[in-house]
């Protein structure tokens, strides 16, 4: 009858699952999860979850991006990096005029769209004054002077552009053209003499809408009305970005770091308005999914189910206190009081993980305390009882090997609540900020107004992980339990 | 009978401890809440306080410091900074218990800062849309799970078992912001927003009563509005129910039509209809209304994250706004309210549970959830 | 004879079309029974006596179905009959059942009354106060207090839940009873108190049953004829009397050895050696021939027929297959 399961339960339990449909789906997915989690380093850059937080390190990508297989009519995002062999970068250096002078000659082509800005990194060292130039050639042949030119005897010192000492700095220098463009002052001193030699009438009010649009209207075909227009149309071709530094100072040093052409979209599903690649959340999510619905669920089940099982067995008082104790805990609405808790107490996840369990071992109690109470009944107990066994060899050899296979649909069963609810807490805002999860890249969405201004890459992907890794367990669990109800029928 | 009388008064007795208890429990956690986070409340409100007072140079030094100390102590006072802990929990205790709650600072849901009726204004809009949401999901999922039951395997059955799997995996809230991003972002055919809903019923009702709108038109677009606002929500809430209780009605179903009383009343010549009606859901009844009732009362604390993700004005968008903007008795009080109607519908439930299945009758003190 | 016969089987077979294959549980099936006669129907577990039985009432579960044969009750073909003529003029009325394990033949959420009474309320168009008259009698028959009807299932002991099975079986008065294993989950007291009680109905109504069960002492106290069935066919079907003291078929004599005896000399007990077939790949030839002492090569290749050896004697073995046999007479 009941004697078949034991010892050997277990390794029936998992060719059983195997054979199952539902078993062997659930089984494979839970098997990529956790390659996914255990082999990320590999797989994804750890470097990009260490600095999640850092918002430094997410500077050179495109805000709120969406991935570029979703978008048709875009930039693709393109870098060089100083001493690449590209046909996108032309280093050169000389002496001019008693300046020694390094420059960068930046390329880009465009198709339809525009970059949303462009961004350039440098080593710099130098202890003269040094200043620097930047101009732009467009495919039409036009060139536009973005700094003062020094030919026309106008010097533009690093300090204007970067914040650096004029004099003597050795370091980084970083420039973002677009913010650097879309000034008042930029636009008052460069942009708008350009384009009003180039027969584009201005009236005041265009000048006030430069500041937003001044760094794409440079990529817009040269029209009288262009700042008006309706139908904007981007002038296609190579562009060349030139930035030249030049100084008295003959050991003036500027190596590339990088420079970039920043595209509308990125990566594999997007970036989010902070610029982090939602990808490497997404995978690294994984990790922290897996170990909060395991020690959960396990912890919780196993506690619970121990529990039970000894309440049942032995009633009396222990099973009164554990009963009322069950009861209250189930009558809890579990989500208010985690938020309470949550408020008061500022948990770090591993707090959060054991207030899940200490809501949720009394399901599994009740359970398996019925379960306990059936069993005590039988005749084998009782002839067990006869022949002198000890009580706890009888909860060991014949009460726990039969709630064993309950257990484990159980464990299977508790994963998607308890990611669930960690979930939702990290939505609220109330998880722990200093690791990534699935509810917390929520959170920010929700926070950004991704729902309000349809940054779907940002909402989608981190529900459907959550989802699916549900789902992966339930489907267990539903394979674990179509085994053992037909034996429990009987 | 004297039996039943004694299983269902100890019951109730039992489920009434239990309520003591978790208010116990909520009182001593919102005291240990007063004290860090009013705390920094109270802080907050002095300094302001004394921003407001330095501006004002017709008072001396010491007076100002007087009056700063007076300021203080009052608000102490107020939000029961004093005294010893064990009595703050006890007077808590019991003016959770009589539903003395007071009011809060600001008005957050309705006409009043009296967090009773703020309570029962956000308790009745989460039953309009909670309750009609459960309530079409047990309707459906009812029809639903009966029909897979009886074409095991089929295609509704397996597509059945695919949602109940989605559905337990899903988080609600999530498909709210889904529902928003498609419906009222993408296609605006609904608001982004539920709370401004109020706001609308009050200038239908001013267009009414100043005659400028039949009292016809004045019903369809009072319905109309409320649908209107209530649409995404709904469907949210029945979407991700459904599937699974669909799959538990089908799975007490089936259970019970594998017993032997239904081949019984088959031989005994009773058509399909009478032995599924009559036999068969008569005999699932106990666990499916009792599930059915539970998911119904459970549905009346709202759900926390999904409210707050449309703005929908009910229990649980009360409890949000009362954490963030701390408020001890507002949060007590949700919380009370919420948990006082599960437990009553417990002991309800336990009660109905004997007339449902007779063999409870007989069974003892246990009770059955 | 066939006039008074109250039903009459031709080769009926039933099979289940499972996933893993088809089960043949019940293969070319043919007997007689006649009114106020006990035809006990014998075999081990899961030769397809209860299979049988449902597809007599055309209540076989799916994936089950009746492949062929005939079923007449009283001169009526039932297996041609729509479902719902089915259940307005034969089921209950002309046949009826009293179920394997009483307990769960009850709904635990209706009184034990309200469930006999509802054949007459369906059938007979009575009114419910009517029919539980009816019931109050019916339970007066099987010498139950008609108290009861107003109890619950969960409230009456083993017997006296057999007993009202038995009550609602007997309600409208049909012609043939089934009764499977009716007796098996009860204590040897109660048992033969309800054995009793059916005697004495089946004397009293002029009842006819079909007596299904895998315990021969039961079968030897009731039942006029005895059909024993083997892997879903019957390989004996004769009198009673024959069948216990000159059983013919290698089974049956087999069957009523391994009956302990409690007088006559102590000997080793004896059983069948070997399990039943498999009924989705069944050996070839003859079912039993796996297990049979007598086994011969014919037996391994080609299935016996159902032969009269005497007078109301058939039985299904190559022994007394006429032109095959290689020797005759009963076997001790």
């Amino acid at each position: 009858m009941s004697k078949r399961r034991g010892s050997s339960g277990f390794r029936r339990f998992f060719s059983d699952l195997r054979r199952t449909k539902v078993g062997i789906v659930g089984l494979s997915l839970l098997i990529l999860f956790l390659g996914l989690a255990i082999f990320f380093p590999l797989i994804g850059n750890m470097n990009d979850i260490k600095n999640w937080n850092n918002l430094q390190y997410w500077r050179d990508n495109p805000k709120a991006a969406p991935p570029c297989w979703a978008v048709g009519n875009t930039f693709k995002s393109i870098s060089v990096t100083g001493g690449e062999n590209t046909s996108n970068l032309i280093e050169r250096n000389g002496e001019l005029d008693g300046f020694k002078y390094i420059s960068y000659s930046f390329l880009y082509n465009v198709e339809t769209q525009p970059p949303i800005d462009v961004i350039a990194r440098f080593n710099i060292s130098y202890s003269k004054p040094t200043y620097v130039y930047i101009t732009m050639e467009r495919p039409d042949g036009k060139y536009i002077s973005l700094t003062g030119n020094p030919e026309s005897g106008e010097r533009t010192s690093v300090l204007d552009l970067f914040g650096v000492d004029p004099n003597s700095y050795s370091g980084d220098i970083r420039i973002q053209l677009a913010s650097y463009l879309n000034n008042m002052i930029t636009i008052r001193n460069y942009i708008v003499p350009w384009l009003q030699s180039n027969n584009v009438t201005l009236q005041p009010q265009d000048v006030f809408r430069l500041t937003n649009v001044a760094f794409s209207t440079l990529h817009q075909e040269l029209t009288p009305n262009i700042i008006n227009a309706k139908n904007v149309t981007y002038l296609s071709g190579k562009y060349n970005v030139t930035f030249v530094f030049y100084s008295s100072d003959k050991n003036l040093s500027v190596a590339l770091e990088k420079a970039i052409a920043l595209g509308g979209c990125y990566g594999i599903v997007g970036t989010d308005n902070m610029g982090r690649d939602l990808w490497m959340g997404l995978m690294y999510g994984i990790r922290w999914a897996l170990i909060i619905g395991f020690s959960v669920s396990i912890m919780s089940v196993l506690i619970g189910g121990i529990y039970g099982v000894v309440g049942g067995y032995f009633g009396g008082k222990t099973d009164e206190i554990m009963l009322r104790t069950a009861q209250v805990f189930y009558s809890i609405p579990v989500l208010p009081i985690l938020i309470l808790l949550a408020v008061i107490f500022r948990p770090s996840i591993w707090n959060v993980i054991s207030m899940l369990i200490i809501f949720g071992w009394p399901s599994t109690a009740l359970v398996t305390r019925s379960m306990a109470l059936q069993i005590k009944e039988e005749t084998y107990v009782e002839a067990a009882k006869a022949i002198g066994s000890s009580s706890s060899r009888i909860l060991f050899r014949y009460i726990l090997p039969q709630v064993l296979p309950y257990l484990f649909a159980s464990i299977a069963l508790s994963v998607p609540g308890a990611i669930l609810t960690e979930a939702s807490l990290s939505f609220l805002g109330l998880g722990d900020p200093s690791i990534v999860t699935w509810g917390r890249i929520l959170n920010e969405a929700e926070v950004a107004g991704a729902t309000i201004n349809g940054y779907w890459w940002w909402v989608l992907p981190p529900g459907l992980m959550i989802t699916i890794v549900g789902m992966t367990f339930i489907l267990i669990g539903q394979a674990l339990d179509l085994i053992l109800n037909p034996k429990l029928r009987r | 009978m004297a039996s039943l009388g004694r299983t269902i008064a100890v019951q109730v007795v039992s489920n009434l401890a239990a309520l003591i208890i978790i208010v116990a429990l909520i009182s001593a956690l919102l005291v240990f809440y007063s004290q860090t986070i009013l705390q920094g409340v109270v802080v907050e409100m002095v300094q302001e306080f004394t921003r407001n007072l330095a501006r004002n140079p017709a008072l001396t030094p010491e007076q100002k410091a007087q009056l700063i100390n007076l300021y203080q102590q009052a608000l102490e006072v107020r939000f029961g900074l004093v005294g010893n802990p064990i009595s703050k929990v006890y007077h808590m205790m019991i003016n959770i218990l009589t539903l003395n709650l007071g009011s809060s600072r600001n008005v957050y849901m309705g006409n009043s800062a009296s967090i009773s009726s703020q309570i029962i204004f956000a308790l009745k809009n989460t039953v309009i849309l909670f309750f009609t949401a459960t309530l079409i999901s047990i309707v459906i999922g009812l029809a639903l799970g009966l029909y897979a039951a009886r074409k095991p395997h089929g295609i509704i059955d397996s597509l059945l078992s695919f949602f109940a799997v989605l559905s337990a995996s899903l988080p609600m809230w999530w498909v709210g912001m889904l529902m928003l991003l498609v419906f009222a972002f993408w296609n605006h055919w609904f608001p982004t927003q539920s709370m401004p809903v109020y706001f609308a019923i009050q200038q239908l009702s001013q267009a009414y009563h100043s005659g400028s709108i039949t009292t016809l038109s004045y019903i369809l677009e009072y319905l109309r509005t409320w649908l209107y606002y209530m649409a995404l929500p709904l469907t949210t809430v029945v979407l991700v129910s459904i599937g699974g209780w669909a799959y538990i009605v089908r799975n007490v179903v089936i259970g019970k039509m594998a017993e032997d009383f239904v081949m019984t009343a088959r031989a005994k010549g009773l058509s399909e209809r009478k032995v599924l009606f009559g036999h068969v859901l008569r005999a699932a009844s106990p666990p499916i209304v009792t599930t059915a009732a539970l998911s119904l009362v459970s549905s009346l604390g709202g759900a926390i994250i999904s409210e707050t993700v449309f703005g929908w004005p009910g229990m649980g968008l009360l409890f949000w706004i009362a954490i963030t903007n701390s408020e001890p008795m507002l949060i007590a009080g949700n919380v009370y309210v919420t948990v006082l109607l599960f437990i009553i519908t417990i002991i309800i439930l336990n009660i109905l549970y004997v007339f449902l299945d007779p063999r409870i009758k007989t069974s003892g003190s246990q009770q059955v959830f | 004879m066939a006039l008074t016969a109250v039903l009459e089987v031709e080769n009926l077979s039933t099979s289940y079309y499972t996933f893993r294959g088809m089960v043949k549980a019940v293969e070319k099936v043919s007997f007689k029974l006649e009114k106020e006669e006990i035809l006990g129907i014998a075999g081990e577990s899961g030769c397809g006596k209860s299979t049988l039985a449902w597809s007599l009432m055309g209540l076989v579960p799916p994936p089950g179905r009746v492949v062929e044969g005939s079923v007449k009750i009283d001169g009526i073909e039932v297996l041609n009959l729509s479902e719902s003529e089915r259940r307005k003029k034969i089921l209950w009325e002309k046949i009826s059942m009293i179920f394997q394990g009483a307990i769960n033949a009850f709904n635990p959420v209706y009184t034990v009354g309200y469930q006999l009474a509802e054949p007459f309320i369906y059938h007979k168009n009575y009114s419910k106060k009517e029919a539980l008259e009816k019931v109050k009698e019916l339970l007066k028959m099987v010498g139950l207090n008609p108290e009861i009807e107003k109890r619950y299932p969960h409230e009456l002991s083993g017997g006296m839940k057999q007993r009202a099975v038995i009550a609602m079986a007997l309600a409208l008065e049909p012609s043939v009873i089934i009764a499977d294993e009716p007796t098996t989950a009860l204590d040897v007291v109660i048992q033969s108190q309800i054995l009793n009680l059916m005697k004495k109905l089946k004397q009293d109504k002029k009842l006819s049953f079909i007596f299904i069960t895998h315990d021969m002492s039961v079968i030897a106290e009731m039942a006029d004829k005895v059909a024993i069935m083997y892997a879903g066919r019957i390989v004996e079907l004769g009198p009673s009397e024959i069948i216990f003291n000159r059983p013919y078929h290698p089974y049956t004599s087999a069957l009523i050895r391994s009956i302990p005896r409690l007088r006559g000399p102590i000997e080793k007990l004896q059983y069948i050696p070997g399990e039943p077939p498999n009924l989705i790949s069944p050996p070839p030839g003859c079912k039993f021939n796996p297990r049979c002492q007598y086994a011969e090569e014919l037996c391994k290749k080609e299935e016996p027929g159902f032969v009269e050896v005497e007078k109301g004697h058939f039985v299904r073995c190559w022994k007394y297959d006429s032109g095959k046999q290689s020797s005759g007479g009963a076997i001790k």
